[in-house]
């Protein structure tokens, strides 16, 4: 991906906020609510990811990253999603490539800690910036 | 439609808890969950459901599995299924329906999208109910007729033979026989029409329908 260069990439949304309180419009409370939700379990889906490469068990990276794919793309968060759906892919390759996934899984979580600062600003501000 | 209630199948508590409040919210369903595939089926022998949307990839079961277990004891038309998929898997979406689903829908969800489909899978089973029960409300009928008239007439035959003084009479009593055997013959056809799978109609009056035994 190319960036303008007056733009740096961690400036770049983490989500696309717009379409995402589209789909919630007029129900503000519960998109706060499912956000706040969404980072109770954050932890969790990092953790399974996390075992599932230290565990090699690449069926289960693939089920946690996956699973986790589907979570963020609720938000629209295209740059987490693609991480999730790029560590998705490379676990069911025939020739596991190990570095790419882990150099992807950390990738994935810097990602993720974009989107969650950005989630917590917009609970606290009830979406109103 | 806010008495429909919609089990919800996905290994993901957020992706659940997700669906269940939007769709309580705009569309006034009332939401069951299961974690997996194995937990939806449990859920099935125990509580009435009226819609499936359903994750394809989860652990244990892939969702098209779990999809062709319900489909041996349900067919689309009793409980819609709409796949909930992501944008790349469209092998598992031929593959789900193919397997039996209805419908699918793409993560992320769109509420409007996905009440939009809920609503158009409800509103075709509903129709086709009603379709089922009206062909069952016309083979009763026509089952009726036609016991009325094929077993009227020898009956009143029947009757009219036992009349005063008539059964002392050979030819009464030889139609008093005949009548009597017709009655078991239609009776014994009658019974044997509602084994069949499929009923065969004629037209007795009108429009009204008899069956062809």
């Amino acid at each position: 991906m190319k960036f303008s260069p007056n733009i740096r990439p961690d400036k770049i949304p983490s989500f696309d906020r717009g379409t995402f309180m589209a789909n919630f419009h007029g129900m503000e409370d519960l998109a706060t609510e499912l956000a706040q939700s969404f980072l109770n379990n954050l932890p969790t889906y990092v953790a399974d990811i996390e075992a599932a490469f230290d565990s090699r068990s690449f069926r289960l990276l693939e089920i946690a990253s996956h699973r986790l794919k589907g979570s963020v793309s609720n938000f629209h968060a295209e740059s987490a999603r693609e991480k999730a759906y790029r560590i998705e892919t490379l676990s069911i390759e025939s020739q596991i490539d190990l570095a790419a996934i882990e150099l992807t899984i950390a990738e994935l979580k810097v990602e993720l800690k974009r989107l969650e600062s950005d989630l917590r600003v917009e609970i606290e501000t009830k979406w109103a910036l | 439609m806010s008495e429909k209630r919609i089990l919800i199948v996905d290994d993901s508590s957020f992706d659940r808890e997700l669906l269940v409040k939007a769709l309580a919210r705009k569309g006034g369903f009332t939401a069951l969950e299961a974690e997996s595939g194995d937990h939806c089926l449990e859920i099935l022998e125990r509580e009435s459901v009226d819609l499936i949307l359903m994750d394809v990839l989860m652990p244990g079961t892939i969702g098209t599995s779990t999809l062709a277990k319900i489909r041996e004891n349900y067919n689309p038309i009793e409980l819609p299924i709409i796949m909930v998929t992501s944008k790349s898997q469209v092998t598992d979406i031929v593959e789900a329906m193919q397997a039996g689903a209805n419908d699918y829908i793409t993560k992320p969800v769109n509420f409007d999208v996905a009440l939009s489909r809920i609503a158009t899978h409800l509103t075709l089973a509903a129709l086709s109910k009603e379709m089922s029960r009206m062909k069952e409300l016309t083979a009763l009928n026509a089952m009726i007729t036609t016991y009325n008239h094929e077993i009227n007439t020898p009956l009143t035959t029947a009757l009219a033979c036992l009349g005063p003084g008539l059964v002392r009479d050979e030819a009464a009593v030889a139609r008093l026989s005949r009548s009597l055997w017709r009655i078991a013959d239609i009776v014994k056809k009658i019974r044997e029409v509602t084994d069949k799978k499929e009923i065969e109609y004629g037209t007795y009056v009108g429009e009204t329908k008899l069956v062809k035994i």
